[in-house]
């Protein structure tokens, strides 16, 4: 079965070229259009990773970043014959999985769940850190480094949404401002623009880190 | 995996750098090993939502679809019997009691005082000659065709195209039903007036004559060419006395009528 055989793969496949890649995205594609389950299941293993991390630095929680993740994959093995492989096929996967986001974002919103993530943010979504200052004394280095990346991530979950998830997409999971764009369904220039902005409010808040 | 690196050199600020491998710097979360299973099931369980909800199997359709038939058509047939049953006998009733016949010969309904009930043995009223009228035995006294063939007309009654061009009058509430009803005893009868009502053509005996008073527009008689102040001689082959009845429906291919002192034979023309 084809679950036996890409379960144990990873998302090392990640690491490859990027033609050989994309040729091969679209071939795993077309296969499962045929009912290849082997070729879904490739595909399903070969963008798990990137897409739950970078839902999970979106949303904020990792157990909804792979509730969406799941459903992202789900999504896009029904609607697989409206992809055109014309565009890159990590560009439909990143944004079914932004929509879904988006839309569980504004669910939290509209039923006023309080996330992790709200919990740091007011009204007008700026970021207000609550955080004690940390009175311990001489830390080792993992623990400053553990430390460190959790005033990040609390940044980067305070970011507005319109903020975020750019960010996220250029500096996390390396994407193209013209991906990016097409991902978010946004101009180049206003893509840009928020990406600038986002790097503005994160340096305000991780300035000690800079 | 396409696209995974930005491909334009960006000119990035000390502090951007800086942030940028803070950002890199972050771990990154992975999906665990049993994810594709859970994909997998949560296609399977979207499968199963659409089959539930659009794709019944088709002998539940087919079965459901046979018991609303079968209860639509035991309710018809139960209204059928109920109302069909009941229907004609006020309608001959009526047409006894507001209509008698002059002179009639024959009667079926007389003072209604013979009981009305199913003709048990089957056979057709007046089929043995009671229900006066020069032909009333020969003619059918009810058919048995779809009574949605019927031309129904405005002024009451209907006309029925029969075979060989003939017209086939039943008046109004005479319907078989109603025939069924009648005593084998006594038939129907009924004037001649109230079937030339069917063609649209109102009449009155004046003398030993039955003079056209009116015809009623884009009716049977007028089509047939039947005028005002015509006399009607005859119906088909039966002549028309005061005396003439029929019984519950007349086949006619003509109706003769006397103009001008001339007899012309008018064919009945349904269309």
């Amino acid at each position: 079965m084809a679950l036996d055989t890409t379960e144990t793969m990873g998302a090392g496949g990640s690491q490859s070229a990027v033609p050989e890649e994309r040729l091969s995205d679209h071939a795993l594609i077309e296969a499962t259009r045929r009912g290849d389950e082997t070729a879904f299941a490739e595909v399903v293993c070969r963008y798990r990773g990137p897409i739950t991390n970078y839902l999970y630095r979106f949303i904020g929680d990792y157990e909804e970043a792979l509730d969406l993740s799941q459903e992202t994959f789900v999504r896009l093995y029904f609607a697989i014959d409206r992809y055109h492989t014309e565009f890159a096929f990590s560009t439909y996967l990143y944004r079914i999985a932004t929509n879904l986001a988006i839309s569980e974002l504004r669910r939290r919103k509209r039923r006023r769940l309080l996330s992790l993530t709200g919990l740091f943010q007011n009204e007008i979504d700026e970021g207000i850190d609550f955080e004690p200052p940390d009175q311990r004394s001489l830390p080792d280095e993992d623990l400053v480094e553990s430390e460190r990346n959790r005033h990040i991530e609390k940044a980067i979950a305070a970011l507005p949404d319109k903020y975020r998830a750019p960010i996220v997409l250029r500096e996390i999971e390396e994407r193209s401002y013209d991906e990016i764009a097409q991902i978010l369904g946004l101009g180049l220039g206003t893509t840009k623009s928020r990406i600038s902005r986002a790097r503005g409010l994160l340096k305000e808040k991780l300035r000690k880190y800079l | 995996m396409d696209g995974a690196k930005p491909e334009e050199i960006e000119e990035l600020t000390g502090d951007e750098r800086a942030l940028s491998e803070l950002l890199h710097g972050l771990n990154r979360v992975d999906a665990p090993a049993n994810f594709y299973t859970r994909v997998k099931a949560r296609i399977s369980d979207g499968d199963t939502a659409k089959r539930s909800a659009w794709g019944l199997p088709v002998p539940v359709y087919a079965i459901s679809l046979a018991v609303v038939l079968v209860f639509l058509g035991a309710v018809f047939l139960l209204g059928e019997s109920i109302w069909g049953s009941s229907k004609g006998v006020p309608a001959v009733a009526e047409l006894n009691q507001s209509k008698p016949a002059p002179n009639r010969v024959g009667t079926g309904l007389a003072g209604n005082q013979q009981p009305v009930g199913p003709n048990t043995d089957g056979q057709l009223p007046g089929s043995n000659g009671e229900v006066a009228g020069t032909n009333a035995a020969q003619q059918p006294m009810f058919d048995k065709r779809n009574p949605a063939e019927r031309l129904q007309q405005p002024g009451g009654g209907s006309i029925e195209s029969a075979q060989n061009n003939a017209v086939q009058l039943v008046p109004r509430g005479f319907d078989q039903n109603a025939m069924r009803q009648i005593p084998r005893t006594g038939g129907p009868s009924l004037p001649v007036s109230i079937f030339l009502d069917a063609l649209g053509i109102k009449a009155a005996f004046e003398g030993e004559h039955l003079k056209v008073s009116s015809v009623r527009g884009e009716s049977v008689g007028d089509r047939s060419g039947v005028k005002a102040g015509d006399m009607i001689a005859a119906i088909g082959d039966t002549k028309i006395t005061p005396s003439t009845t029929f019984a519950g429906s007349i086949k006619a291919q003509s109706v003769t009528v006397i103009r001008g002192g001339k007899s012309i034979k008018l064919p009945l023309s349904v269309s």
